[in-house]
């Protein structure tokens, strides 16, 4: 039985009014919504239950497709995914389905239910969304599975993987490099965008049925051929990006300066009493980053970013927030050095203004530094949230090829070029950086993983 | 072309609108009244007073239960009916009726019908009406229809008089020689022949009939607790539904009456009246006057200004000069029967591409309601087949955008698109 649940006793306004919400959707044939979840949440039916009053019935439409239902309902970009093309959005405004979905998971916890992924008896069949097209895949020869298979990394992929290949009948072990499951979501997701209780306690319950081994870093000590020697027949790679992305300019070595991860995983920054900062970056880990200065107390917080409003990564509305939340933007600007005082602290950044160049490999515009047009600003700090990179060197020892943008190439099926290997989530490519993409890959992994050793079995026979 | 006169005879009595609060939780006590008064409500029919209730107060709690439509109960948001039962009044008859006195000589511009209910019993039924007449109200409503079990054996007393055409005679008969008001008759529409029993009101010497009482209902089921709705110490029964749910019900009841040609009362309409359109409708399908009670309780008495201009409104758009023109203007177009329709039109629906916003219900709602006729295309587009369009409306029902389908005679359709 799997561990119980603590739910906030406040209810913000927008689930308040979940049911008038629910009826509001359209109903509408060949709904888009459910093209727009890389989970494969069946968006229309869940919201059709709900409007009904079928709050139990929608949680368990919710959870049969992503263990990870409750988390998503809180931090889901959905916007951008199932509420992007929903018709309703043409009559004035979209279904709010992201706080629709914590709705419906919430009440189903405060109800004493737990996870439906995990209380199902048997495991659903699968619906993957592949490129808008809804895909379903109904396991076989589940009676006859059998064998050990090597988790590594314990973020939404990982635990997902793990969690549908148990219940094909396989024995999973988890490697964890950190003593903290959980991955990405439990080393900067602020708290005031997703509970850390809520977080917690819903880690708690997926990773109740799996056996896990916590740090134990993937690569030098715990390789490959470690793990065939343990005797796991396949191995899918849910490590992440974790290495912080720093450009190379003049004062990187001075106190105050520091990185997304640093300011929001770690406390001692907060009793610095820093009164202004900079934030090098504009992505989502950025607004993290600024609103969490700001609520710490920090009085100015710049936000430097080089290119325009149009080649902005973060959502809409993370990026609302922040403005509202008092954030100062600067665009079109790119940190050049920075300034130390005697006692090698921080005293200020220098920018110099960028223009527009040519296209770049990835189809955004380039921007160049402008020849003698420079600002400074005067900071106490210098946090750098650059996005994050692939730590090549551990996947490229186990002979796994990694492309030149530092992703890790696999075919459809997830399969990377070492046989047995898979690989998923923030490793695999652009684009990934969410949830429920990451739930989407540790899915099709695991169908994937599955498919593989039912094969390998038959040529064994 | 000066404002429409709202003003309407009823009973021998000017009211300045056709709107009245209905006998019912709105016209419990003077205080309520006096505030919808107030408000521009052009009279009451008071909550029915009988003599059982100077028994204590042992109502039912919780009494009230939402009939939600397209969801269960609880959750629905849109509450298309209120299901009521054993709402009584809770202080004596004394004082009731002193309070109702009070009311009346304070607005004496103001309709002001007292209701009454009784067993079949004519001490009690000329008892009440000599207290309601002492009282100073200018007519009097029989409640012959209440669907709560009233009496007290439990048996049905209004309820079961209403059943009966020689009770309903009877019991008119018994009132009229107790009183100089004109007498309303509350009905029911859980009878065989409604005309009939409006007949034996008149019959007896009424002034005019109330059309429609709640209709009884069982409000639903809890499925968390398997007990229905609405719940008391894990029991229920059969309540009062009323609200918009009950509104083509009333309208058929009121068309039987105002049908009827040796009926000749006046008639007051009751039953699911949400907004101007809905009380403009009653209107003109023959009532005078038009009663209220479940959207107030929903949404208060400031319903009356919707009412009010609504109506007014309207007169003026179709040039009607007073409420007296509009009394049953409609009548005629009404047949007795779908069998003599014509079968000569026949309409073709169009989707006006500009208006549609692609959600494809017209489409699932064809293709599994009615007769295939509209593609659905993968850019969300969608297209009437002409030769499969039949015209029958179900498109233009599920269509979230006003005027998005529109219908035209099938005819000149394909003329013009040849």
């Amino acid at each position: 039985m799997p561990p119980t649940v603590s739910m906030p006793n406040s209810m913000p306004p927008r689930l308040k009014g979940a049911y008038w919400e629910a009826a509001r959707c359209l109903r509408c044939c060949d709904p888009p919504c459910n093209q727009g979840c890389p989970a494969g949440i069946d968006v229309a039916r869940f919201i059709r239950q709900l409007s009904k009053g079928d709050v139990s019935g929608a949680a368990d439409t919710i959870e049969r497709d992503n263990p990870f239902g409750l988390i998503c309902g809180w931090i889901c970009p959905s916007e951008v995914l199932c509420q992007k093309d929903c018709t309703a959005r043409k009559l004035g405004r979209a279904i709010d389905i992201r706080s629709l979905q914590r709705f419906a998971i919430e009440e189903n916890r405060r109800a004493g239910s737990s996870n439906r992924f995990l209380t199902r008896p048997q495991l659903a069949e699968q619906r993957i969304v592949v490129e808008g097209q809804v895909k379903r895949e109904a396991p076989t020869n589940v009676a006859a599975s059998s064998g050990l298979v090597a988790v590594i990394g314990s973020g939404p992929a990982g635990l997902t993987c793990g969690l549908i290949l148990v219940r094909l009948g396989y024995r999973v072990e988890l490697w964890e490099k950190t003593d903290t499951i959980g991955g990405r979501l439990s080393h900067g997701i602020p708290s005031f965008r997703l509970d850390s209780a809520v977080l917690r306690s819903e880690l708690e319950i997926l990773a109740s049925p799996l056996i896990i081994h916590r740090s134990r870093a993937f690569g030098m000590e715990l390789g490959l051929d470690d793990l065939r020697r343990q005797g796991c027949q396949a191995v899918f790679l849910a490590t992440g990006k974790w290495r912080e992305n720093i450009p190379e300019i003049p004062g990187n070595q001075l106190i105050g300066v520091s990185t997304a991860d640093q300011i929001l995983t770690q406390e001692d920054w907060k009793s610095a009493g820093v009164k202004s900062a900079a934030v090098v970056g504009a992505g989502n880990a950025a607004m993290d980053v600024a609103r969490s200065l700001l609520a710490e107390g920090v009085e100015m917080v710049h936000v430097l970013y080089r290119r325009t409003p149009k080649e902005l990564t973060s959502w809409d509305e993370e990026r609302e927030e922040a403005w509202q939340a008092g954030v100062i933007f600067h665009l079109l600007c790119l940190p050049v050095a920075l300034e130390g005082d005697s006692a090698g602290r921080v005293r200020s950044i220098v920018c110099a203004r960028t223009a527009p160049g040519p296209l770049d490999s990835s189809g955004r515009r380039s921007f160049r530094a402008v020849e003698g047009y420079s600002f400074e600003l005067p900071v106490e700090m210098v946090v750098y949230a650059l996005g994050y990179g692939t730590d090549c060197a551990s996947l490229e020892s186990q002979g796994i090829w990694v492309d030149e943008e530092g992703f890790v190439r696999v075919n459809e099926d997830l399969a990377t070029n070492v046989d047995g290997v898979f690989a998923g989530g923030d490793l695999i490519g652009k684009g990934r950086g969410t949830v429920v993409q990451a739930v989407a890959d540790g899915k099709r992994a695991a169908l994937s993983i599955h498919q593989y050793l039912s094969r390998e079995r038959r040529q064994g026979e | 072309m000066s404002r429409p006169d709202l003003k309407v005879s009823f009973c021998g009595f000017q009211c300045e609108n056709p709107f009245l609060l209905a006998a019912s939780p709105v016209s419990r006590f003077g205080e309520m009244i006096e505030r919808a008064f107030r408000m521009g409500w052009a009279g009451a029919v008071t909550k029915s007073v009988s003599l059982a209730q100077d028994l204590p107060d042992h109502s039912l709690s919780p009494r009230f239960a939402g009939i939600g439509l397209g969801g269960s109960g609880l959750t629905a948001p849109y509450k298309g009916g209120l299901a009521n039962i054993d709402f009584r009044i809770d202080q004596s008859v004394e004082k009731t009726m002193a309070d109702y006195a009070l009311l009346k000589s304070r607005y004496p511009d103001k309709f002001l019908a007292i209701s009454l209910k009784a067993e079949f019993d004519q001490k009690q039924w000329q008892h009440l009406a000599g207290l309601a007449t002492a009282a100073g109200a200018d007519a009097i409503e029989l409640c012959l229809s209440c669907p709560d079990p009233c009496g007290e054996g439990g048996s049905c007393a209004g309820g079961s008089i209403g059943q009966n055409p020689q009770s309903v005679k009877e019991v008119v008969t018994w009132v009229q020689s107790a009183t100089y008001l004109p007498v309303m008759v509350k009905l029911s529409a859980h009878v065989a022949n409604l005309a009939a029993i409006g007949l034996a009101a008149q019959e007896g010497g009424a002034a005019a009939l109330t059309a429609i009482n709640t209709l009884k209902s069982i409000s639903g089921i809890d499925l968390a607790t398997l007990s229905p709705f609405p719940t008391i110490e894990g029991m229920s029964a059969a309540a009062g539904l009323s609200g918009a749910a009950i509104k083509p019900i009333a309208q058929f009841c009121l068309d039987e009456l105002a049908g009827e040609p040796s009926l000749q009362l006046q008639l007051s309409a009751a039953g699911g009246v949400t907004c101007a359109q809905d009380a403009i409708e009653f209107l003109l399908l023959g009532a005078r006057t038009v009663q209220v009670t479940t959207q107030i309780m929903l949404e208060g008495y400031g319903l009356i200004e919707d009412l009010r201009d609504g109506l007014a409104a309207f007169m003026e758009k179709h040039r009607f000069r007073t409420v007296e023109e509009l009394v049953g203007a409609i009548r005629p177009k009404l047949a007795r029967s779908s069998k003599e329709l014509s079968r000569r039109q026949q309409l073709i629906a169009q989707i006006d591409a500009d208006l549609c916003i692609g959600c494809g219900r017209c489409y699932l709602a064809c293709r599994d309601g009615a007769y295939q006729a509209i593609e659905f295309h993968p850019d969300r587009t969608v297209r009437v087949d002409s030769e499969k369009c039949a015209g029958c409306g179900l498109c233009r029902i599920t269509c979230p955008v006003p005027a998005a389908i529109r219908f035209t005679a099938k005819e000149e359709h394909t003329e013009g698109s040849a």
